[in-house]
């Protein structure tokens, strides 16, 4: 489906509104917009703890989608749950037999990677029915920027002010590795892929499907509110963060660019990058070289 | 809402059981089916949410006048389930031979029962006592308690727990619902049983003589005393 069509095809209703309390050129409202369109109103959604929750958990909600608002460890267990507590109605003739509900769930990195990583990966093991979106935006934003295991290796955040020794480490491979139907990372700044891939989520019968997005955060990586786009695109462009999806094993690029672009130019354009050396990039270069090649970027 | 259900001892004791009919438990207690508590796409609802500054305030008094309807509709109940089965509980408080009492001892739970034995026993030996179980403690009875104790010379507050820092909880609460009274009768705090550390019968009587003769001789303001705690007796 090329791009103009995906667009077409996009709901008309807005499932997520405004008056939220978003920060401004936060990347999680058009994540959430985009995001509701696609599963629409027959969806139940939970909610782990993480900024972009606050919307529709705040009193009162801008989600025009049921919720269930839990701790920041709980949100893949609530699938197993609800989607349970779905069969066991559908079991009980209180819910027509045809009816599709998609049971999604919406997570931070710190969420899903950090925190509820063993919960995640029990529901991924034991593939219970639903989408898991987990919205990565490299550290611990909603309090306060501390670093997270996607917090990518030499970045700043306020616990790790000369940058964080560590690389990111690389959840959506972990999630594939759980031989899950569908896994697939995404970013804010490629709507066309980001819905096409909640799509390809939704419309599989069953099973744990994962799709992981970055979303840049302009306060906690310390560039511009009106860059969210630019950002997430460079991100994408010079490699340091690829979209592809897995199905049944089996990983394909879903974008590539003609000539991929020097990581420079997207760290040279954020705060949280701003202390490099020539040095640090170039070794951040070799590494992100390596990396694409592997997947023939 | 929270049920206290005290533990070990009342748990894993066993005492003969009136099961009634089920004809008249459903007729009683319904099936329960409510009107909205499934999260559907028909009916959004959100579970859960956080309320901000904005609404907090406005949240948190509905809450307190949720807590202060409940008090009539647990009278109501208990009423109800008293025409229907033969016993009731008392609703909010369940005073016991407090019609002339002088002293009264103020306990919750298992205490109770223990305070009702130490009243039939000192009733017997003329000493005018009586007790009052405080079967729940939020919503608080204060009017309940008010309307009560205002004969009494002396209440004795037992307490199970203990507020580290300040003393007993339901002493507190009690001393906070008569202050409004102008004739008010003394009050003494007892902290005993913490972590099921057994009182007895006995334990109790001699604790209420001795509350009593210390309110006769004028010692009044007297902090919490700490009932059968090693070194301390």
């Amino acid at each position: 489906m090329n791009c103009e069509e995906i667009t077409k095809n996009l709901s008309r209703i807005e499932y997520f509104k405004g008056g939220h309390l978003l920060c401004p050129g936060c990347s999680g409202g058009i994540f959430w917009r985009l995001v509701t369109k696609v599963l629409g109103e027959n969806s139940i959604s939970t909610l782990g703890a993480t900024c972009i929750s606050l919307p529709p958990a705040v009193f009162p909600s801008v989600l025009d989608i049921p919720s269930i608002y839990v701790s920041m460890a709980t949100p893949a267990p609530l699938i197993s749950g609800v989607s349970a507590g779905l069969r066991a109605l559908k079991r009980k003739g209180k819910l027509a037999k045809d009816e599709k509900i998609t049971v999604f769930a919406v997570a931070g990195d710190g969420g899903t990677a950090d925190i509820g990583f063993g919960a995640l990966s029990g529901a991924a093991e034991r593939n219970d029915d639903g989408v898991y979106f987990c919205y990565d935006n490299e550290a611990y934003m909603n309090t306060g920027i501390q670093r997270s295991s996607q917090t990518p290796q030499k970045s700043w955040t306020t616990s790790t002010l000369e940058g964080k020794p560590q690389p990111k480490k690389n959840l959506p491979k972990i999630m594939a590795d759980h031989n899950l139907p569908y896994v697939a990372t995404a970013s804010v700044g490629f709507p066309d892929d980001l819905i096409m891939k909640a799509k390809k989520a939704r419309d599989i019968t069953g099973g744990f499907r994962y799709i992981h997005t970055q979303g840049p955060c302009a306060p906690g990586w310390r560039f511009p509110e009106n860059k969210v786009i630019e950002i997430a695109r460079l991100a994408v462009d010079c490699g340091m963060w690829l979209l592809y999806e897995v199905e049944d094993g089996d990983l394909k690029l879903t974008y590539k660019p003609i000539r991929r672009k020097p990581v420079n130019e997207y760290l040279s354009k954020q705060g949280r990058f701003s202390h490099l050396t020539e040095d640090d990039i170039k070794e951040i270069q070799g590494q992100v070289d390596q990396e694409c090649e592997k997947y023939n970027f | 809402m929270a049920v206290c259900f005290e533990g070990l001892v009342i748990s894993h004791f066993l005492e003969p059981v009136e099961v009634p009919d089920q004809g008249a438990v459903d007729d009683f207690l319904p099936a329960y089916d409510p009107d909205h508590v499934l999260l559907s796409p028909k009916k959004i609802m959100h579970l859960s949410v956080t309320v901000n500054d904005h609404y907090f305030m406005e949240y948190k008094y509905q809450q307190q006048e949720a807590m202060n309807n409940a008090k009539a509709v647990i009278k109501e109940v208990d009423e109800e389930f008293g025409e229907k089965f033969g016993r009731n509980y008392g609703g909010l408080l369940k005073p016991y031979r407090m019609e002339d009492a002088e002293v009264a001892i103020l306990s919750m739970g298992s205490s109770a029962g223990l305070a009702r034995i130490a009243v039939d026993e000192l009733r017997e030996e003329g000493v005018p006592i009586g007790s009052i179980k405080l079967r729940v403690f939020r919503p608080f009875p204060e009017e309940e308690l008010q309307a009560i104790v205002g004969n009494l010379k002396l209440l004795i507050v037992l307490d199970r727990d203990v507020s580290i820092g300040m003393g007993g909880i339901v002493y507190s609460d009690v001393a906070g619902s008569l202050y409004p009274l102008k004739s008010k009768p003394a009050l003494k705090s007892y902290i005993t049983g913490l972590g099921g550390r057994v009182l007895k019968v006995n334990e109790l009587k001699k604790l209420a003589m001795s509350a009593l003769s210390e309110i006769e001789q004028g010692e009044v303001d007297k902090p919490a005393l700490w009932v059968g705690v090693r070194g301390l007796e």
